[in-house]
């Protein structure tokens, strides 16, 4: 990668990530690397790591955060969030950062598919005969598609 | 139940009860520290003379300014020192009866370090202070956004006084528009009251702070101005920065006018360029001189809330009564035999406490003197007594006394340190043997051949010096001239028949008796040792009467 | 008849103080509510190897010899302050004191009660080594009366259970709080492991195994120690640095590598702070000594052969997992339950960080007459409190000096 031009960055990137919901204590990071050291995702995908999405959002690399297909990687698990001394929050920050994508139109073409299948069946796997056949063999209520209900919330 | 024999003048504004000089002090000041010591000063009831600083500002009375005086020399003892001070048209002698030494720190902008020169773009934390007090406006940013680069404790490690004036620089910048902050550091300096609250408050309005742990950023020049090239230290990706101001932090060191005040202590030079050495035996303001004090920078203290608190501790120094209760029960100074001293001037050159001076012969200052001894042993003429402590024979009386009344086989005469062994001994107890004979010195630094050899000749088997560790001597190199000493003393004993490993040298402090102990089975091992060959060598003599 | 001073703790800080009050001319009383005086500074060791390296833990016995020696200081041993009334000038104050439950004149060390005791720790040894105390919080006796061995066992008739506390009232122009810091609790960040991972100490524990002379560490003769444990951590409101531990840490892996110079340390930090004139030239030679590690472990656990396990991010980036024969928590200074308590009851607020008195290294708290010395008003270095001290003394003094004028107006 050539030379990054900080006068070329965004400062008030940082600034729009804190006013999101969930990504208000971003700038509090003092990069202590404890939240890397808890990353599951980070052990397979070195390019995922909490503390350099972190870094990249406060210097202002906003093309690079936002188009990258890494902040998609994300499991969720809190570990981040738990050992944190400074309070960042950093679950709730990515949920801000990935909001701040879709709106910027940065979206991963997986999650599109994954929004037309909820908009299609309600569900994000198709349930079949199959499936239903060996629920009444159990003794279990069938599984009966609602995609309406998900039209609404959506 | 109040003691009777001194009355607390600090309840009341009766002068001392020595010479008049005791109140009066010599402040050498700078800036507002030394006009805030001045004015306590005065308002404790002290004649203040205010070396150095402005004549312009609040002056109150009891306080005489001299803003272009220089310290030139100084001469005497606490209560009655005598300074000379140079003025562009005068010399001036002026008794008073302490010195302050409260100027403010040598600020000096690392410019060189970084390989960088000042230009419109590139000036120092100083310079910054100074543009945003005047309120002048910055220069045009290049683009929408206000980049302004920090160095802070970079190449040279910093201070906690000076982030806390970076992060106030900060503060007021971004007062004034867009401004984006950046702070190049190593490590960052937040061990003060307030700070680490203050670095949290400065990343939340923007500041972005870059670690590095090596070299750190290379600075290059454009036309239109500095270059800063670099590899982030946690994405490990190149960056580089054109900064609108490249703000370049300074060191902060003591004070240079402190030569006349190093000259009238010859242990100065283990304590330069501060007044004070850093050793825990001189807590606070003290130095090793009575009467001498260092507050601030000139003690290494840039803080200026610590410094706040050195003011007070100036005012508690200044009002013991002189001489203190508890020093009643000291021996007097130690005494120069007239018809031996031969002026050599070697106790005064060498006495850490600066406690002697000399007219006819030699002569210790009552006050000033801490009883160490270190003069009566390197005397060459031998022409210097320490007076024992109380109801205390002379010397080598004790040491007889002691060995006689010892009835232990194997005796160890242990001379310890009365700062450092002599406590750590009392925490023995039963781990000590009746074999050892323990005698008290003021200083290990006293101890000497004539003391070693009077312990064999009453018959000790082994003997152990045992000392301050280096660096927590209370008379700085006492327990360095001691554990030289015991180097001789060992190379000597042969020649006299003595086995050298009967004698060694031990550093403790009055926490460590282990070490103590330690050291007094290692003797007991190797006298069982000494004392064995000795004996086989004996009887080899008797038996054959021919060499093996 | 009414002090001068009356200073509540008698640790360094309240000994200093009364001390340099004593210089003064000035009388106080040091009410201590353990049995020994000296507080948690008695129980820290010697880090000199060579040379002295300034901890400054011997300045406690120091102090004590000369505070011994003063009949200006009265020190009231096993006492507890229960109120306070009055004002500046003159306050009224009532002290609990427990009387010694072992008779140190009677007492000749033989450990017979320490050995037949049923409760670890319930018997306390003196810093010095001589002389025992009765801790009644664990003291059975105390609990449900259950337990009287050692009264039993002593042949010397030197314990004595049934004497009952003594009430006192004491008057003086001042108060001075020197009741000194909380080391922060390691349960504050369960996931170092405290209590839960064989070998994880905290950095006084250290101390105390290192005062006692034949502790080893295991075959693996690896250290490593975690900064900031406790301290920069707004997770657990503690939004400052304690200034004391990176110092402790670097003197203590100094100590250990002299003591076994086959150990390795290593040290995982955010910033390491300057505790030594001349820092840079020391800085060089703690790099050459210990490893240092930017970066602060996600967790220590139990690994596969029981000793503990760091994992935490490297270097490269890459994920590690280091065991160690024994990790130190570098554990912090934090606001004493019993200085919240007895700020209460003198009518001194806390400051933000918990800490009673104010902001900065004040002497002075919000109520007239009241001083604080000391770590009960923040993190402070053994030399930083003894300056602190001293600059209480000044004000006390200077309190006192104008109480007096007032009075003979």
């Amino acid at each position: 990668m050539s030379r990054i031009k900080l006068n070329t960055l965004d400062p008030s990137f940082k600034h729009r990530v804190a006013r999101q919901p969930g990504g208000e204590a971003i700038r509090a990071c003092f990069a202590c690397k404890a939240c890397s050291a808890a990353c599951p995702i980070s052990v397979v995908d070195k390019r995922y790591d909490p503390r350099k999405i972190i870094r990249m959002a406060l210097l202002g690399m906003k093309k690079e955060v936002l188009e990258s297909d890494f902040i998609w990687l994300c499991s969720s698990c809190y570990g981040c969030h738990e050992v944190c001394p400074q309070n960042v929050r950093f679950t709730e920050v990515m949920f801000a950062i990935k909001n701040l994508a879709v709106a910027e139109a940065c979206v991963p073409p997986g999650l599109t598919g994954q929004k037309a299948l909820l908009k299609q069946r309600g569900r994000l796997y198709e349930v079949g005969e199959f499936e239903n056949e060996k629920r009444e063999k159990l003794g279990l209520p069938p599984i009966v598609e609602h995609p309406e209900d998900y039209d609404r919330l959506l | 139940m109040k003691a009777s024999a001194i009355e607390s003048i600090f309840l009341t504004r009766k002068p001392r009860p020595k010479e008049d000089a005791a109140l009066r002090v010599l402040v050498l000041g700078g800036d507002q520290t030394g006009m805030d010591l001045a004015s306590r000063l005065a308002v404790e009831g002290f004649e203040v003379l205010l070396v150095g600083g402005t004549a312009v500002g609040q002056t109150s009375e009891g306080v005489d300014l001299f803003p272009d005086a220089v310290l030139e020399e100084i001469q005497g003892f606490v209560g009655g020192f005598e300074v000379i001070l140079r003025t562009r048209r005068d010399r001036l002698t002026e008794r008073v009866g302490f010195i302050v030494a409260a100027q403010p720190a040598r600020i000096v902008p690392k410019y060189e370090q970084h390989s960088l020169t000042k230009s419109r773009k590139v000036i120092s934390l100083s310079d910054l202070e100074a543009g945003l007090r005047t309120g002048n406006a910055l220069e045009q940013p290049l683009d929408e956004w206000f980049h302004a680069a920090f160095l802070y404790g970079l190449k040279t490690e910093s201070q906690p006084a000076v982030f806390a004036r970076v992060l106030d620089a900060i503060e007021k910048l971004q007062g004034q528009g867009a401004i984006q902050p950046y702070v190049f550091t190593r490590h960052l300096k937040v061990a003060a009251a307030g700070l680490e609250r203050r670095y949290r408050e400065c990343r939340e309005r923007g500041t972005l702070f870059f670690k590095f742990d090596d070299a750190g950023p290379f600075f290059d020049s454009s036309p239109n101005g500095p270059v800063m090239t670099f590899t982030d230290p946690l994405l490990h990706l190149e960056m580089d920065l054109e900064p609108d101001v490249l703000v370049v932090d300074e060191e902060l060191l003591p004070p240079t006018m402190l030569e006349p005040l190093f000259k009238s202590m010859p242990s100065s030079r283990f304590a330069a360029p501060f007044l004070k050495p850093e050793s825990t035996r001189f807590p606070g303001v003290e130095t090793p001189k009575a009467g001498i004090l260092a507050v601030g920078a000139s003690r290494g203290v840039f803080d200026p809330e610590i410094i706040r608190g050195d003011i007070e501790a100036v005012i508690v120094a200044l009002k013991r009564p002189m001489p203190e209760p508890m020093q009643e029960s000291l021996p007097g100074p130690p005494e120069v035999d007239p018809g031996k001293c031969t002026m050599c001037l070697t106790c005064v050159r060498l006495c850490p406490h600066g406690a002697i001076s000399f007219s006819k012969h030699a002569e210790a200052d009552g006050a000033t003197c801490t009883r160490c001894g270190i003069c009566a042993e390197e005397c060459p003429m031998e022409a210097i007594k320490l007076e024992p402590a109380s109801q205390q024979p002379e010397m080598s009386v004790r040491i007889r006394n002691c060995l006689v009344h010892t009835g232990a086989a194997g005796k160890i005469v242990a001379f310890l340190c009365s700062r450092s062994a002599a406590h750590a001994m009392e925490s023995i107890g039963r781990q000590i043997g009746e074999n050892l004979v323990p005698i008290p010195v003021p200083c290990a630094g006293t101890v000497g051949l004539t003391h070693i050899l009077s312990a064999f000749e009453s018959g000790a088997d082994g003997v152990i010096v045992a000392g301050c560790f280096k660096g927590n001597c209370a008379s700085i190199y006492g327990t360095l001239l001691a554990e030289d000493r015991v180097g001789q003393v060992r190379g000597f004993l042969g020649e006299v028949g003595i086995d050298p490993g009967r004698v060694m040298f031990v550093s403790t402090a009055s926490n460590t008796p282990g070490v103590l102990v330690h050291a007094v089975r290692n003797l007991e091992l190797t006298i069982t040792r000494v004392n064995n060959v000795e004996q086989c060598e004996k009887s080899q003599k008797r038996g054959s009467g021919a060499i093996p | 008849m009414k002090k001068d001073a009356l200073i509540l703790g008698g640790g360094i800080a309240g000994l200093w103080c009364a001390w340099e009050l004593a210089r003064l001319g000035l009388e106080s009383t040091i009410v201590e509510t353990a049995a020994f005086p000296g507080g948690r500074a008695a129980r820290l060791c010697c880090k000199a190897t060579d040379e002295c390296r300034r901890c400054g833990a011997c300045l406690l016995e120091d102090v004590l010899h000369k505070v011994v020696w003063s009949d200006r200081i009265t020190m009231l041993l096993h006492s507890d302050l229960l109120q306070v009334q009055g004002e500046s000038g003159d306050f009224h104050a009532t002290v609990s004191q427990r009387p010694a439950r072992i008779v140190s004149d009677r007492c000749n060390d033989c450990g017979a009660c320490e050995a037949t005791c049923p409760v670890p720790g319930a018997l306390v040894r003196s810093p010095w080594d001589r002389g025992l105390a009765i801790d009644e919080q664990k003291c059975r006796w105390f609990q449900d009366a259950s337990c009287r061995a050692c009264q039993e066992t002593c042949a010397q008739d030197a314990v004595n259970l049934d004497r009952t506390p003594e009430i006192l009232e004491l008057n003086a122009s001042t108060i001075v709080l020197a009741s000194g810091f909380k080391p922060s609790d390691p349960h504050d960040t369960p996931r170092f492991g405290y209590g839960r991972v064989p070998g994880v100490v905290t950095g006084l524990e250290l101390e105390s195994l290192l005062r006692q002379e034949n502790w080893e560490p295991g075959p693996s003769r690896k250290i490593a120690f975690i900064q900031c444990v406790g301290s920069r951590d707004a997770k657990i409101g503690r939004n400052y640095c304690s200034r004391v531990c990176c110092g402790y840490a670097l003197r203590l892996a100094r100590l250990l590598r002299n003591r076994f110079p086959d150990l390795s340390t290593s040290m995982f930090y955010m910033d390491i702070q300057s505790f030594e004139r001349d820092f840079d030239k020391r800085l060089k030679e703690i790099e050459q000594e210990v490893k240092l590690v930017r970066s602060i472990p996600s967790e220590i656990r139990k690994g596969a052969d029981g000793s503990p396990e760091l994992v935490y991010q490297g270097l490269d980036d890459n994920r590690e997992f280091e065991s160690f024969d024994l990790v130190v928590l570098s554990v912090g200074i934090s606001p004493n339950q019993s200085s919240v308590e007895l700020g209460n009851i003198v009518g001194a607020s806390s400051n933000v960080d918990g800490f009673v008195g104010g902001d900065g290294e004040a002497a002075v708290t919000s109520r007239c007459g009241v001083f604080v010395a000391g770590t009960v008003q923040g993190p402070k270095s053994i030399e930083e409190t003894v300056s602190h001290a001293i600059r209480t003394a000044g004000e006390v003094a200077s309190c006192v000096s104008k109480i007096s004028r007032e009075e003979n107006e």
